[in-house]
């Protein structure tokens, strides 16, 4: 099944969130305004939207209340793409140029700021302050930990821990208060607001897990950069911690530094997947997503839960 | 006087506290903070009758935002020497510009305040357009690029004015830091030939960008010393209770004009 089938009963309102994106990044400046339009038309799964939408079914879902957290989150997404893209000195996402490669890192600066500024204009129509701690917070918590991920590069003596704390930073945890703040948008129970963002937490770790098997297992077109690219920028993730379980894939892995060639890379990356630790990161990947419905039994059954179970599935287990 | 200066020193800790990052310290410079900002908006709020605690709830986000958007001034396009370091410490510039405008956000957040929330999030909306607008060179007149100057710098003090009702102190934050940026802006000029704003006029005015003429760079000068005579006038005619330290730092400014003025004409 699509992505896009599981949640049909959804489709009116993603499309008001949709021409929300539109008009939040609108700006008296056209060039601006393009830039814009070309990060959104850049398009992505908007994946926050969808869980907040469907985590807002859990309570008294107003679209029009709701729509203000499926915007807000877009954008502070949006925003940050923009600025990893200076970080990673990428020229191309999802098929089209960066805006830092169409036009240059300032630029991108400027551009992603704007962005950040008019997500949170958008969370300001939201009059709940619970609403905004969190979301603070979260916002805090992320940057730590995208600080943290240089601290760690080529720093291949890190644990497991340390691995599991940086991708929940880097991506649970925004999965996790996009479910959190749809249910506490929607006015749904505390409890079930705590039990979406265990969902999405668990889910978003089985996501970022399943993105770092796939920069190993996928092919340059498919991946849009070159296999083993993370590594090569000196970012340890579960294949490479699974692999150097084993020490003459360590002995190899250890010597990784930004300019080793495209060869050894090649080398490097076959053995990390003889040592069975892509099986491995999958297997953990799968945990983390069985942790995830777990938790989606707890929650009272209607068609958002059943499209919640789906959309995990379908994250977790995807392929590209 | 005495009173303001200690409440300065104490916010200027509170800042310094939200910024201390040990391995963003080691890694980038930290960013100065700007005391003329704070003690701009203390007099303002002052004027204000806030409370002590509501003062800081304007000023310590105010210049978390500040910092913020002065560090990812400072990222970089290009690598001077294509290292590792300097890739890492552009990395960690935009990272750190990036928490430090959450700390804002997480600051007001704690304090429930959603409308200052608000209104920083258009001030910076708005300053990072005209941010865009100059680094594009796409600005068609001089009283634009002014303009432009005037609320890159201000927008933040500005606005607060604006939310709080004081409509002049907002004025005044507009050509105090306007007139603070305009001779900023000519000092650098006068010592390295170039700075933002004259690479701005020569492209708005004889629309080149390389090497002018004497003629031309005096054109300029003279174009820069009217409109800093332009705030100086503007400032001057803003009727408000400033206290001493405020009206010391305003005449410290404009003497400093003076002497700039006098150089511009003894250089001919």
């Amino acid at each position: 099944m699509k992505l896009k089938a599981m949640y049909s009963f959804l489709n009116a309102d993603l499309q008001l969130v949709e021409k929300e994106l539109e008009a939040a990044t609108q700006s008296d400046y056209s060039l601006l305004s393009s830039a814009a339009l070309h990060l959104l038309q850049a398009g992505g799964k908007r994946i926050r939207p969808v869980f907040v939408l469907l985590s807002g079914k859990f309570g008294e879902y107003d679209i029009q209340r709701i729509k203000h957290v499926a915007v807000a989150l877009e954008l502070i997404h949006m925003a940050s793409l923009v600025h990893d893209d200076v970080i990673d000195d990428a020229e191309m996402r999802r098929g089209r140029e960066t805006i830092k490669a169409k036009w240059d890192n300032r630029f991108a600066m400027y551009t992603g700021d704007y962005i950040f500024a008019r997500s949170l204009e958008w969370m300001t129509r939201l009059n709940n302050p619970l609403a905004h701690r969190i979301l603070a917070r979260t916002i805090v918590e992320v940057c730590r930990g995208e600080i943290e991920q240089i601290k760690d590069k080529y720093r291949f003596d890190q644990t497991l821990r340390c691995y599991l704390r940086r991708i929940k930073r880097k991506t649970a945890l925004l999965i996790a208060v996009s479910c959190q703040l749809g249910a506490i948008a929607a006015n749904a129970p505390k409890e079930v607001a705590d039990r979406l963002y265990l969902f999405g937490y668990y889910v978003g770790m089985s996501f970022q897990i399943t993105d770092d098997i796939l920069d190993f297992i996928g092919t340059q077109e498919q991946l849009g950069k070159p296999a083993g690219s993370d590594l090569l920028q000196g970012n340890v993730t579960l294949p490479v911690l699974f692999a150097m379980e084993n020490v003459h894939a360590k002995e190899k892995i250890v010597r990784v530094h930004p300019h080793t060639s495209a060869d050894e890379m090649n080398e490097i990356i076959t053995l990390i997947k003889q040592t069975g630790a892509i099986e491995q990161s999958y297997a953990m990947s799968d945990r983390y997503l069985q942790k995830a419905f777990a938790v989606l039994e707890t929650l009272p059954k209607n068609k958002a839960r059943s499209a919640l179970y789906e959309v995990a599935k379908y994250i977790g287990k995807r392929k590209f | 006087m005495k009173h303001i200066l200690k409440k300065m020193a104490m916010l200027k800790e509170q800042i310094e506290r939200f910024l201390h990052h040990p391995y963003l310290l080691h890694h980038i410079p930290m960013q100065s903070i700007d005391e003329d900002r704070i003690l701009l908006s203390l007099s303002m709020l002052e004027d204000a009758h806030l409370s002590s605690e509501e003062m800081d709830g304007y000023v310590v986000p105010m210049m978390l935002v500040q910092i913020a958007l002065d560090t990812h001034d400072e990222v970089t396009n290009s690598l001077p020497h294509q290292e590792e370091d300097e890739l890492k410490t552009r990395q960690l510039t935009v990272l750190a510009g990036d928490l430090y405008s959450g700390l804002y956000y997480d600051y007001l957040a704690k304090r429930s305040d959603l409308a200052t929330i608000h209104v920083f999030a258009e001030a910076i909306k708005e300053i990072n357009e005209h941010k865009i607008r100059l680094y594009q060179k796409d600005i068609g007149k001089i009283e634009s690029l002014f303009h432009s100057m005037a609320v890159i710098e201000s927008s933040l003090i500005y606005k607060i004015g604006e939310h709080i009702s004081l409509p002049l102190w907002s004025k005044f934050a507009y050509y105090y830091l306007l007139l603070k940026r305009l001779v900023r802006e000519k000092e650098l000029f006068m010592k390295q030939g170039t700075s933002v704003l004259f690479e701005q006029m020569a492209n708005i005015v004889f629309q080149k960008n390389k090497a002018m003429a004497k003629e031309q760079k005096h054109y300029l000068s003279h174009i820069c010393n009217r409109y800093i005579e332009h705030c100086k006038e503007e400032l001057l005619g803003i009727e408000l209770e400033c206290n001493e330290l405020l009206q010391m730092r305003l005449s410290e400014l404009i003497g400093s004009f003076s002497v700039i003025a006098k150089k511009t004409v003894e250089e001919g």
